[in-house]
């Protein structure tokens, strides 16, 4: 087993990759966390269910995939420990949190691994740092053994898919909390930042106008939603409309952001575009996203906009590409040393 | 963009990195051509903040080994005295290269006629703009080739007058300004600006070496030689004239001949142009990555490391990866490699071979009065 770990440190989901032979290998915990009132047989069950759990002020807290279970059996909403790809401020006790999944998350994995996790960009428009969330993520992962490094999501997006053109590109990970692009040239990254209408956005809304909770929406979403313009029922046809709204602000977004950026690289090559996390998942979402990007005046030629191969863990696995890189770095002068 | 998604190409961009299969180290090659302290913003200033805040002793005694670097002052008078007081300090230094440097061609003056010089090539001067500027100490080491980044119109002949009286404002204009030693314009004739024997400001901030030699601050070793022209980014073809290409030739092959200059240290601005106070190469860019070396009778010195980058550890950033062009990188990758070595040579780490002569370089600027570190070059009469 490699000795290095890339880790999607995602507003809905954490994803671990990691390198066994020549197989990527990844492990996924939805970011989430549910509370129930303690009763000692409620705890014995979720021992003997191997459910992860913590006890906390009374309350049992069931985290990571089976909170969602959890919550749409008994009706109740997810806790989010993070809130637009940053620790979460209405949440008191977030790192925590975010600790103990990140502990079952990397349970099984030797302390002393390198390991870079993803951060955010700053919001499109606005100088508001990743700082604090970087630091406290990395603090954390360094309480739990592990040498940690943040790296932008975006550039992620592009360690783990483009390869094949010299890691030059624009990657565009389309998460719960934000959307996160980078360009990328020959693997430096150009600009980057993100935008606030993502996945949980579409959710809420959603549920705003359905009277659902966002929650059951989000399973729905997942389940069966696509793309198609022909929708079955409401709730199809109101995740579409948040759909194109947050397509919309993407392309805005791409469109301001490449207009206005000084220094833009000369380049002379069309560029791709890869279209990765769970947000971009629904069938149709692509060519939903193609058609929208070239109804404006794009001032960046592409050569290709394609989907992630396995959007939920290219992030991940850019995370895992930029760690192995960086070890070996290390390794090739501890021998020179 | 177009509807079907075509296939990328895989020539993308670096010729080298198409070759290594592995993501890994292909990831590690482009990285570490870029160098090492220039890596992604946010993973290296968050690992730096976690550092300890160890002090970083640069024993610059330890350099001091009666080595090679060469430093002619800066454009201060002042200067002049205090660079005798300049250590001698070992940096590495480029072995020969790749170089088929042209023969000198034997020229010689023919005939001056009024204000017009002939040459035995067929290169002819025009002096009535010539002035005088603070004395050299030395003959020439070689050129620096610019652009005037001025005005330009299209070349056609209906526009003749027009191109005319561009080119005539600009010329009053270096001349007021001693900013280059010649001028071509656009219909390809030379003017000498500055008198050869004298300084020009045309390279304040700035750094070059050969195999023996490291210069700081090339105005008083370099000849300046600029085309009307504006600066092209990247690859794309120089704008210029035949007629301008074809006296740049003559007039290179000339100076060349009279001052027994080295094909290797005639370069371009952005070769050698440096910004101290980020300790980036770079300032400016012209001629970042098309200049028609060749053509003109050179060796390609695009492939020649940077001397800033291998010798006083500079760095760059995505704006001038923005403006140079494939040829100029591998320059950039030339030095990369050789401060790999040097540092492996040391046993010590790229970041402090870098930090150890950035502190070199800050001493001989310092010691010389060279520009300060936040002062632009244009603050030290820069034409650009």
């Amino acid at each position: 087993m490699n000795n290095a770990l890339g880790l999607d440190v995602g507003t809905s989901r954490l994803v671990l990759a990691a390198k066994d032979g020549d197989a990527f290998t990844y492990s996924r915990q939805l970011n989430a966390f549910v509370t129930i009132p303690y009763a000692k047989m409620t705890e014995r069950a979720l021992r003997n269910e191997g459910v992860p759990y913590s006890l906390d002020n009374g309350q049992i807290l069931v985290h990571g995939n089976e909170a969602a279970r959890f919550a749409d059996l008994l009706q109740m909403e997810t806790r989010r420990p993070m809130d637009r790809g940053v620790l979460n401020p209405s949440e008191p006790e977030s790192g925590a949190r975010l600790k103990e999944m990140l502990k079952s998350l990397l349970a099984g994995r030797t302390p002393g691994q390198r390991i870079f996790f993803t951060v955010p960009a700053a919001p499109l428009g606005e100088d508001q740092g990743v700082t604090y969330h970087a630091a406290t993520t990395g603090q954390l992962l360094e309480e739990l053994g592990f040498h940690a490094t943040p790296i932008n999501e975006g550039l992620a997006v592009v360690y783990g898919e483009m390869e094949n053109t010299n890691y030059s590109g624009i990657g565009v990970s389309l998460g719960g909390g934000l959307v996160n692009v980078c360009l990328a040239y020959l693997s430096m990254p150009v600009f980057s930042f993100s935008t606030a209408k993502a996945g949980d956005y579409i959710d809420s809304s959603t549920a705003a106008v359905t009277g659902d909770l966002a929650t059951r929406v989000r399973l729905a979403k997942e389940e069966d939603f696509h793309l198609s313009g022909v929708y079955s029922n409401k709730l199809h046809q109101v995740l579409a409309v948040y759909y194109d709204d947050v397509i919309k602000t993407l392309v805005n977004g791409l469109r301001e952001a490449f207009t206005n950026t000084r220094n833009l690289p000369k380049l002379s090559r069309p560029i791709p575009l890869v279209l990765s996390g769970g947000t971009a998942m629904p069938r149709g979402f692509r060519d939903r996203f193609e058609k929208a990007l070239m109804e404006v005046e794009f001032p960046v030629r592409l050569s290709e906009i394609r989907m992630a191969a396995a959007p939920l863990t290219t992030t991940a696995k850019g995370a895992l590409i930029a760690a192995m890189a960086d070890m070996e770095d290390a390794q090739t002068s501890a021998a020179r040393a | 963009m177009a509807g079907p998604t075509p296939k990328v190409n895989r020539s993308w961009a670096d010729p080298l990195a198409n070759r290594i299969p592995d993501p890994v180290a292909k990831l590690r090659y482009l990285r570490n051509v870029r160098g090492d302290d220039e890596a992604v913003p946010e993973v290296s200033r968050w690992r730096r903040a976690r550092l300890p805040v160890a002090a970083v002793v640069v024993v610059v005694a330890s350099l001091v080994l009666g080595g090679t670097v060469m430093r002619r002052p800066a454009k201060r008078e002042k200067s002049v005295e205090s660079a005798a007081a300049v250590p001698a300090v070992s940096v590495p230094v480029a072995s020969g290269t790749v170089h088929a440097a042209a023969p000198h061609t034997k020229v010689w003056l023919v005939e001056t006629r009024g204000t017009l010089e002939s040459w035995s090539n067929g290169l002819q001067v025009d002096t009535s703009l010539t002035v005088s500027n603070k004395k050299r100490k030395a003959a020439p080491t070689g050129i620096v080739f610019h652009t005037t980044e001025s005005q330009m119109d299209t070349f056609e002949p209906e526009k003749a007058q027009r191109l005319k009286m561009l080119a005539r404002g600009l010329l009053n204009y270096v001349r007021e300004e001693k900013g280059y030693h010649y001028v071509i314009d656009r219909f390809g004739r030379a003017f000498r600006i500055v008198a050869e024997e004298d300084i020009a400001y045309h390279a304040g901030n700035s750094v070059w070496g050969d195999e023996k030699h490291t210069w700081t601050g090339l105005n008083d070793d370099f000849l300046a030689v600029s085309l009307e022209s504006a600066t092209r980014t990247g690859d794309e073809n120089p704008e210029i004239t035949p007629a301008q290409k074809l006296a740049l030739r003559l007039l290179v092959e000339m100076l060349r001949y009279r001052f027994g200059l080295a094909a290797r240290n005639c370069v371009t601005h952005a070769q050698v142009s440096v910004n101290p106070s980020n300790f980036r190469v770079g300032w400016h860019t012209d001629w970042a990555g098309n200049f028609p070396f060749e053509e003109i009778g050179l060796p390609d010195n695009y492939q020649l490391p940077l001397a800033a980058v291998e010798r006083y550890g500079f760095g760059y950033d995505p704006a001038f990866f923005a403006a140079t062009g494939a040829r100029m990188w591998r320059g950039v990758v030339a030095a990369e490699d050789r401060l790999r070595a040097e540092a492996s040579r040391r046993q010590i780490s790229v970041a402090q071979l870098r930090a150890e002569l950035r502190k070199v370089y800050q001493q001989h600027t310092r010691a010389q009065d060279v520009p300060a570190p936040n002062q632009p070059e244009t603050a030290h009469k820069e034409t650009h």
